[in-house]
């Protein structure tokens, strides 16, 4: 089961009397890119910290294939989250560690290969960002993109079966944005993984997704191909396309 | 709600913070110990943190003994003169610094340095996500971060607790000197008069101030709310109760002692 299919089932989620998730249902494709899309502040990265366990549900099942997430034991909980990679919005990097180390960090605590070779994988990722001499760089000297492109090479790093990237290319400049999105592509291609995308690059979602998911007060509105998309007559789902606020009813 | 109501309600919710804190407190202790002896261990990131506790607050755990014990030796050469009991002056600072000073001071100062900073690293982790990306890692936080800072504490302490000690006693002897004793009168009855049951009870004591300092820095810091304010707060709050808990501890274990 390295690359499941991920189904949320009525998931709640409430911060006091804010309520963030509302009965939401979405089920990411096995292998598939997907994408999350919805307006800021409307709960994409509370879904990821979800599907991740770093939230707890007020209600509601998060399902990897045939396993519930939240009913495993710790050790499946471990065995689960070994294979997913997740990018923080943030990066949260480790700032007592350098770049490389970050990158090359879940390798070495799993000890899951030998220190030359992790160093070796680690320098090629960091190549194909374009961050190949940053191995040694202390992670507050980095600028913001160069620190989203590190925290990208460490979600990527154990090739996991699942990747979560949370805005993985707010920030970077439009060419560095393009390499990233065919890095994804690729890891994809290379592992077979399951893909989620939280993005508010609508160019990207509709080029590069093979399902995209419309978040919108708590559920999701549509769930669909980029066609489905460009042909829906809803207004919310029209306003997101062209960056219009939605008409009234 | 009226008046009466009020205090009461207010005293109320400061019990069961209370109670939550500590049952929390409890809680992440045992965790980090029982991660402490499961393997796999990591003794590079337990050397790293004994440095740091240790070998880093070795100066001014240095200059703390040696003025401890000269301004104890000016405080009570006088008097014990005026009794004739010269010899005394050695063997009662000695006595001091073993049981008491060298112990307590050490700790407060190595909670000023580390526990402080402990729970600023801590905080700082916390907020910026740093101990999520751990835990979505499958690499637990308590082991990885808060076991070693603990059993650093626990180690360090009485080592640099024994600096103390003896540089207080060196101290102590040089204030002696000047005020006009002859060296085989101070250091002549150390030997008879302190025991090396006073030596070791003060290392106890400050194996048990180690736990303390360390595991309230990484639980205020590991906990911290809200920002670079919570940062501000988990720091300050990891000095005050490491002050508190270490000064009460203390009157506790000496009382249980003798
Ligand atoms: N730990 C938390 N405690 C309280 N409220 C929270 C917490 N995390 C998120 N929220 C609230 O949940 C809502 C959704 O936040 P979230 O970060 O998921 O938005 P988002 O869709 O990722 O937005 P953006 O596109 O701006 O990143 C926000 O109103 C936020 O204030
Ligand atoms: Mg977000």
């Amino acid at each position: 089961m390295k690359a499941p299919e991920i189904r949320v089932k009525g998931l709640c989620k409430s911060f006091g009397d804010n309520k963030v998730l509302k009965d939401l249902e979405i089920t990411l494709e096995a292998g598939k890119v997907n994408f999350i899309i919805g307006r800021s502040g409307g709960g994409k990265s509370v879904l990821l910290k979800h599907l991740t366990g770093l939230l707890t549900p007020d209600s509601g099942e998060v399902w990897y294939g045939d396993r519930e997430f939240f009913r495993a034991g710790k050790r499946e909980k471990e065995n689960l989250r070994k294979s997913v990679g997740l990018l923080f919005q943030d990066g949260a990097l480790f700032d007592s560690l350098s770049a490389g180390e970050n990158v090359i960090f879940p390798l070495w605590y799993h000890r899951a290969m030998p220190e030359d070779k992790a160093k070796e994988r680690a320098l090629s990722l960091l190549k194909d960002l374009g961050m190949e001499g940053a191995y040694d760089h202390r992670v507050e000297d980095l600028s913001g993109g160069e620190k989203k492109r590190v925290a990208i090479a460490r979600a990527l790093v154990m090739e996991p079966g699942v990747l979560f990237f949370d805005e993985p290319t707010t920030g970077l400049d439009p060419i560095l944005s393009t390499q990233v999105d065919a890095l994804i592509l690729e890891a994809r291609e290379r592992t077979g993984a399951t893909v989620a995308v939280v993005s508010h690059d609508i160019a990207a979602a509709l080029s590069i997704s093979d399902r995209i998911h419309l978040l919108h007060e708590g559920r999701v509105l549509l769930s669909g191909t980029a066609f489905d998309f460009k042909k829906s007559d809803l207004p919310e789902v029209k306003a997101f396309l062209t960056g219009d606020e939605p008409e009234g009813p | 709600m009226n008046t009466l109501a009020r205090p009461v309600a207010a005293l109320g919710r400061a019990i069961l913070d209370t109670v939550f804190h500590l049952g929390r407190y409890a809680i992440l202790s045992a965790k980090a110990f029982f991660f402490s002896i499961l393997p796999p261990w990591r003794p590079r990131a337990i050397l790293k943190q004994m440095e740091f506790v240790g070998v880093d607050s070795l100066l001014v755990v240095i200059l703390t003994g040696i003025f401890t014990g000269g301004v104890f030796t000016l405080q009570i050469i006088y008097g014990f003169r005026r009794f004739s009991a010269d010899s005394m002056v050695g063997p009662t600072v000695a006595t001091a610094m073993t049981r008491e000073l060298g112990p307590v001071l050490t700790a407060l100062m190595v909670t000023g340095r580390v526990g402080s900073s402990m729970a600023a690293e801590m905080a700082a982790m916390k907020v910026t996500e740093q101990i999520d990306a751990l835990t979505v890692m499958a690499a637990e936080p308590v082991k990885y971060l808060i076991s070693p800072r603990i059993i650093a504490g626990i180690f360090m302490l009485p080592l640099l607790t024994a600096v103390a000690d003896a540089v207080g006693v060196v101290g102590g002897y040089f204030v002696a000197m000047s005020k006009g004793l002859d060296s085989g009168q101070f250091v002549g009855r150390i030997q008879d008069i302190v025991i090396m049951d006073d030596v070791f009870d003060g290392l106890v004591k400050a194996a048990v101030f180690g736990f303390i300092l360390t595991s309230v820095g990484c639980y205020s810091g590991y906990y911290c709310k809200g920002g670079a304010e919570g940062v501000g707060k988990a720091t300050t709050i990891a000095v005050v109760v490491s002050y508190v808990t270490i000064l009460v501890g203390d009157f506790i274990m000496t009382a249980l002692m003798y």
